[in-house]
Formats: C-alpha cells, sequence, structure tokens
C-alpha cells in the first residue's frame, strides 16, 4: 500500500481510530496484523519472508542473551547474520554479482554461465533486514535485553509506517515504545497531521513533479544536450530529496499521532558545508547504523590517519551497494567516500566559518555541486551513461529541452520548499506560517499546503524511490 | 484536548474545505468561458459539437480524417474528435454526450488495437482523467471518470481535484487559441522516409470489456438512427495485427451486418513513403487522399 493513495487515507484513519478505542493489552496485536495487511498488500508472499527474517532474529537474540560463554554468543549472532544477509543477497545482488563474474570471466576469455535467478526484490526487504540485524548486534553487546515476546518483536520488524521506507529504527528507542500505553493527545495529533501534510506536499507537488523531467532527460539521455541534462540533474537532487524526505515525513507523522517516536531521518541536507556533514544530515537512520555496526567496529577514527580514511572509504563503498545492486550505486558510494577523505585530509571538516553568509553560502553550494555529481551516478540508467552526461554538462551546451508547464509547476512547489527550509536552517524558532503558534494562522497554512497540492499535486506519480531498495 | 489543537484541526477543515469550494469554483469559471471552448479542441469536442458528421478515434483518427474533404463531398457538416491515445471508452463517452446535444447524422468509428486489446486493468482507463473537468457537466463524463477506479469518487469530493495541473492550460486558452487543426483535424506535416520497418504487434488477448463498448458504440448509433461507418485506417507496413483486426471485424459483421473497412492491406498505401507521416499516421498528403476513399465509400453506402 502506498503512502501516496486513498487506499491509505482511508487505511491509516481507521487504524488510529481502532488503535485508540481498543484496550492496551490488544493494541500490539492490532497493529501487528495492520502492519502485515499493510505489507501483503504489495505481493502476500513477501510476507514469508519477514516473517522469517523476524524469527530467526527473535530466536538468535534470546540465544545470545542466554548463552553463557562469548563464544557461543558470537556463534548465535554469526548464524542470525549469515541467514538474514544471504536471504538479502539472494534476493537483492545475486543476480548482479553473477553478471559481474560472468563478464570479469569473459574479459579473460573464461566462459562460465550461471543462469541469473530473476527474483523480483521484496518491497523494504534492506530497511527490514538492518532493523533487524541492529537488533541482534546490540543484544549481543549487551546494550539491550532480548525481547521475549515474539509478538512485540515481530511488530518492531514489521511496524507499518516505517517498514518499507525508514526510518531504519534502533531497538532500543522503538521496541520500548510499544509496551508504553499511549493515550490520545490531541497536540500529537496535530504535530503528526502537519508533518504528514509537509510530507506529501515534498512527494506529490515536488518529488513527483520534478520527476517527469528527470525521467525524461535521463531515460533518453543520449537525445538530450548537457544544458538540459544539468537542470534535470539539479532537479534530480531534489527529487530524490523530496521523495525520500517526504516519506520518512510521512512515515514519522503518522507513528507519532499514535504515540510512537520515530527517528529524524532529514536535516535539511542541502544547507551542509561540506560531505560529513551532509551525511549527518541526510538519511541519518542508515548514516548512523553504518556508524554504529560498521565504521566503529572497524576502528573508526580511533586508529591511524590513513587506516581511519580507510575506514570511512569502506563504509561509504558499503552504503552505496546497500542502496542497490549495480556499478552506479558503487561508484555514488565510491565518490561519497572519497570526497569525505579528501575533505577530512584537507581539514574541511574543521573549518570555522565565519557568520557572513557568503562564506557559508559559497561552502553550501560547493558541496551541493559535489553531491550532484555523485546523484549523476546515482540516478543513470548505466556507468557509461552517467560518464556520458556528466561530460555532456561540461561541454554540450544549448536551448534546454524541458516542457515549460511541468518546468513552472516544478520551480513553484521547489520556491516554497526552499523558502521553509531556509527559514528552519536560518532563522530557528521563526514559528513563520506553518509554524505559527497561532492555530489558526497555522490552519490555514495547513490548507493552503493541501489545496496546493490538490491543484497542482502529480497524482498518478506511483511509488517511492527508496521502496526498490 | 487541547483547545489550541481543537481549534488547529477545526479551522484547517473549515479553511480547506471553503478554500477547495471556492477555487474549485473559480477553475471551472476559468476553464470553461466561451474563449476557451472555442480555443481548445478537446473542451470543444466534450461539449461544443453539433456538427453532422462526427469521426471519432485515436491519434490515426485525428491526422487521417480531414472534415474539410468530408463536408465538400457530402454536402454535411463535419467535426474530427478523435484524440491521441484515447481508446474505445472515450470514443463512447463523446457519443453518447454529442447525441444528447445535437444527434449526428454519421458517425465515422476509426478502430485500432487498443480499442480492444486487453492492456491490464489501470491501463486503458487512466486516460480517461482528460475528461475530470467534465464531470459537473455530465453524467455520463462522470461515469467514464469513475471506470478509473473506485477511488475517483473520494478525490472527486474536492472541487479542484478535477483541475489539477490545469492552470496554465486555463490562463493559455483564455489568453489565445492553441489549435493547430482545421475543423478537429491536423494533417502531419512531416513525409517518412525511412527504411521499411514490419512493426508486427504480438497478437494479444482481446479485453471482453472494450469489445462490449465497441458493441454498445454500434448499438447507441443503431437506435438512434446514426449512419455508422467503422474504419481500419492505413498502415505503412503489412499484416499489422491482422488475426486481431479480421478477429474483430468478423464479430462485428456477424452480429451487426457492418462491414468493417479494412486498409491495413490496401497496396494504395503499403510501403508507399509519401503519404506516411511515421509507420501508424498518415500525413496529410495521404490523410487527403484517404479522406477520399472514405467519402467515396460513405456515399456509396449511406442509406
Amino acid at each position: 500500500m502506498l503512502f501516496n493513495s486513498i487506499e491509505f487515507l482511508l487505511f491509516f484513519p481507521s487504524v488510529v481510530l481502532i488503535y485508540f478505542l481498543l484496550p492496551h493489552k490488544f493494541r500490539w496485536i492490532f497493529l501487528l496484523i495492520s502492519s502485515y495487511y499493510f505489507y501483503m498488500n504489495w505481493k502476500p508472499i513477501y510476507a514469508v519472508l519477514i516473517s522469517f527474517s523476524t524469527l530467526i532474529t527473535w530466536a538468535s537474540g534470546i540465544l545470545v542473551e542466554k548463552s553463557s560463554s562469548t563464544n557461543k554468543k558470537k556463534l548465535f549472532l554469526t548464524i542470525s547474520l549469515i541467514i538474514n544477509f544471504s536471504i538479502l543477497f539472494t534476493f537483492k545482488y545475486f543476480d548482479f554479482i553473477n553478471e559481474s563474474v560472468f563478464e570479469a570471466l569473459e574479459f579473460f576469455n573464461i566462459r562460465w554461465e550461471v543462469p541469473n535467478l530473476d527474483l523480483l526484490l521484496p518491497v523494504g526487504i534492506s530497511f527490514y533486514t538492518f532493523q533487524a540485524v541492529g537488533y541482534t548486534i546490540d543484544v549481543y553487546r549487551g546494550d539491550l535485553k532480548a525481547e521475549k515476546s515474539l509478538g512485540i518483536y515481530a511488530l518492531f520488524v514489521s511496524f507499518f509506517p516505517q517498514l518499507v521506507a525508514g526510518p531504519i529504527e534502533r531497538a532500543k528507542n522503538l521496541l520500548p515504545q510499544f509496551r508504553v500505553k499511549h493515550k490520545f493527545n490531541a497536540d500529537r495529533l496535530v504535530l503528526g497531521i502537519k508533518q504528514m501534510i509537509w510530507g506529501f506536499f515534498m512527494k506529490l507537488v515536488v518529488a513527483d513533479r520534478l520527476s517527469l523531467i528527470v525521467n525524461a532527460a535521463y531515460n533518453n539521455a543520449e537525445t538530450h544536450n548537457g544544458t538540459t541534462m544539468l537542470i534535470a540533474t539539479v532537479f534530480f537532487a531534489f527529487q530524490i530529496y523530496c521523495d525520500f524526505a517526504g516519506y520518512s515525513n510521512i512515515a514519522i507523522g503518522a507513528s507519532r499521532i499514535m504515540g510512537f517516536d520515530l527517528m529524524t531521518n532529514f536535516k535539511r541536507p542541502y544547507f551542509a558545508k561540506n560531505i560529513g556533514e551532509f551525511w549527518r544530515r541526510w538519511h541519518i537512520s542508515l548514516s548512523t547504523w553504518f556508524r554504529d555496526y560498521l565504521y566503529i567496529p572497524l576502528g573508526g577514527n580511533q586508529v591511524s590517519k590513513s587506516r581511519n580514511y580507510l575506514n570511512v572509504f569502506i563504509t561509504f563503498v558499503v552504503s552505496g551497494i546497500w542502496h542497490g545492486a549495480n556499478w552506479t550505486f558503487v561508484i555514488w558510494g565510491f565518490l561519497h567516500g572519497t570526497y569525505n577523505a579528501i575533505q577530512k585530509l584537507l581539514g574541511f571538516d574543521k573549518l570555522k566559518v565565519n557568520n557572513f553568509i557568503g562564506d557559508k553560502a559559497i561552502m553550501i553550494i560547493f558541496n551541493f555541486i559535489l553531491v550532484s555529481i555523485a546523484w549523476v551516478f546515482f540516478r543513470a540508467n548505466s556507468t557509461s551513461d552517467a560518464f556520458s552526461i556528466i561530460h555532456k554538462i561540461f561541454t554540450n551546451y544549448g536551448v534546454p529541452f524541458v516542457d515549460p508547464t511541468t518546468l513552472i509547476f516544478g520551480l513553484f512547489g521547489l520556491s516554497i520548499l526552499l523558502l521553509k527550509e531556509f527559514s528552519e536552517e536560518f532563522i530557528p524558532n521563526s514559528n513563520f506560517f506553518f509554524e505559527s503558534k497561532n492555530p489558526i494562522v497555522s490552519a490555514f497554512a495547513s490548507a493552503l499546503l493541501i489545496v496546493i497540492i490538490l491543484s497542482m499535486g502529480v497524482f498518478d506519480g506511483g511509488q517511492f524511490i527508496y521502496f526498490q531498495f | 484536548m487541547h483547545k489550541k489543537a481543537i481549534k488547529y484541526l477545526i479551522s484547517m477543515v473549515l479553511f480547506v474545505i471553503i478554500m477547495d469550494k471556492s477555487i474549485g469554483f473559480i477553475y471551472e469559471r476559468l476553464y470553461f468561458t466561451e474563449k476557451s471552448i472555442n480555443h481548445d479542441r478537446l473542451i470543444y469536442s466534450a461539449i461544443g459539437t453539433k456538427e453532422d458528421v462526427l469521426v471519432f478515434g485515436s491519434s490515426r483518427a485525428y491526422h487521417h480524417y480531414n472534415p474539410l474533404i468530408i463536408e465538400e463531398e457530402l454536402g454535411l457538416s463535419c467535426f474530427n474528435v478523435g484524440s491521441g491515445g484515447q481508446n474505445i471508452y472515450f470514443h463512447l463517452a463523446l457519443l453518447k454526450e454529442a447525441i444528447k446535444r445535437n444527434k449526428p447524422k454519421i458517425a465515422i468509428l476509426d478502430l485500432i488495437y487498443v480499442d480492444f486489446e486487453d492492456a491490464g486493468p489501470k491501463h486503458d482507463k487512466e486516460k480517461l482523467g482528460v475528461l475530470l473537468p467534465f464531470v459537473n457537466k455530465s453524467e455520463i463524463y462522470k461515469n467514464a471518470v469513475f471506470l478509473r477506479g473506485s477511488t475517483e469518487k473520494i478525490k472527486l469530493l474536492s472541487s479542484i481535484y478535477p483541475y489539477n495541473s490545469k492552470q496554465l492550460y486555463m490562463i493559455r486558452n483564455n489568453l489565445s487559441s492553441q489549435r493547430s487543426d482545421t475543423k478537429g483535424f491536423y494533417g502531419l506535416p512531416r513525409e517518412w522516409n525511412e527504411p521499411i520497418k514490419n512493426d508486427e504487434i504480438e497478437s494479444f488477448e482481446i479485453d471482453v470489456y472494450k469489445l462490449k463498448a465497441i458493441y454498445e458504440f454500434i448499438e447507441i448509433c443503431k437506435k438512434n438512427d446514426i449512419n455508422i461507418f467503422i474504419f481500419i485506417s492505413p498502415h505503412y507496413a503489412k499484416n499489422i495485427n491482422k488475426e486481431n483486426y479480421n478477429y474483430i471485424s468478423e464479430n462485428i459483421h456477424k452480429k451487426y451486418g457492418i462491414l468493417v473497412n479494412n486498409f491495413t492491406d490496401s497496396t494504395k498505401y503499403l510501403n508507399i513513403p509519401h503519404y506516411f507521416s511515421d509507420p501508424f499516421h498518415l500525413n496529410k498528403k495521404g490523410a487527403d487522399f484517404y479522406s477520399k476513399e472514405v467519402y467515396e465509400y460513405i456515399s456509396k453506402n449511406l442509406d
């Protein structure tokens, strides 16, 4: 079930209503059933996989906790990791690695053909696998007590607002919340509704509108000039941000209404002044996951400088691979790793910026350019396409070929987005319009956003980009 | 409950309702001005036509039937309501609505495989979204839009939704005419100069609902004493969808005694590049030549 569907707009209020009407002891069961119903709307068979993953990680959590020896704990953890990552590997990476190996061997005139599996990637598999694996590692580390109730744990893995595209929650944060008796709270309802409206605006008015220009250009890159590709690339930067952050806002807002607090996933990432800061603002739940479960175990920054750079590099490349089974994602991760390592080497991350807005602006723009170049690889259909697009952007100028109506609507949505983000970034606590403390002003702003969504939103834009990961 | 929250919720709902109704009202007024009806081919096709001869069909109808030639030869007024990317559901809605205004004497229906191809549940009906602005004007269009799915009824609770993303289009229509057609027809200027491509389309399943809609189209014409002529206009290459076209032609003939004129095998057009703009569309020269053939056939077979 998509958030941007009428079905969800009927499903969600019904769930909220029933949730608060039910006695506390039945609520988790109801949420679990609702979550599975939500997920099975894509393909019922996917539920088998998520149930299996849930069972394995739940059992391993209990066994790890019960084991007295470290070796046994390690064994159960390893088994759980192998099973979960094997499922992820089979569905997401097998065909890619198979094809890559085939091509590499063919280069040496060796023909070793293994048929592809051609499996359909289950929606959200990377998200729930990481969430479940994170739980097992936390139990292993002794940071968390194993959850005894399989039902509550199953709800943690499948909680519908964040199941298919995050935020990738930490068990320490979310699990205890399922045991708390949430009372209906009107203030939370208002905050949740506002966040959901903003999420829908980001998705329907900005992301899906810009996607019309981006898809037209990137899917026919060979026929477009560099100027068109430049516009499409800048728009893609905002499309993917609004698509993903829009989803997160809806997820966080929906959870908030029901009494749950999910972690913040985005903090105006395009106002970052360097790559390190960008990653503290972009897909925070994933970047902190990699920090806690990969970067720090590799030694983090408590090692030699060169080893630290390597750790950063490995983390980013793995993050690229997490996104998808394609060399374009590997290069995307590689680029971010390189940016980060170079900026660390040059001391960019410790650079003190004068309050003078010009300095900040230059750094923000420069960082945006770096991020956008990397986005070319993320969006392009192939690595050769990506290189050719970048080459075109720098060499092939001309009159852009962009549908003017789409451009005007896209720029309109983008200006509202930038206006809001700019005021939040540079005039914090301004409580301007949408954030006004006056309920009438704030209600008017929310209503205006709904009217803009109805007037200019794209209603057949389809699913969220991150569902494919 | 917190007072502020209640204030917010109540006022937000009220603001949404007031803004939706008032802005929707303005949009409707702007969409259907006298200027825009004349300046926009779709609006005229949907609510303006009163001609004696109407041409229905996809882009192939739009580019293949020149009403000026048909008018000149038959002495009847003619308008081409063919619409790119549309299929029989759209043609049927337009016919039903046209009859309410002024019963045409002749209906020409140009069939293409998309009019009976099973293309999945959503694919064809999605396109009926172009009729959204007309839902308050006609129950027929409202029912056609409902074919898009049950959620349309909910979406249509909003007065703005039917005019979604049409603001610039409305402004443009009220400023100047965007039309490049002559009585609904637009002759394509380009001449096909590429090698012959046998763009065979694999045979497909027949969509029984679309087939029913074709039958309904014919039955409505018969019931209203409208002379109906069905054509499958020329293709550049041979044997495109031959089996499917034969199937549909035989069925219509068997059921209604109407001959479907299939021009896909006509040697007058096959592989003759200067009559085509692309393998699926005649250019202006080809369309004029073909329109004469159509007229000749109609004049011979008119009741």
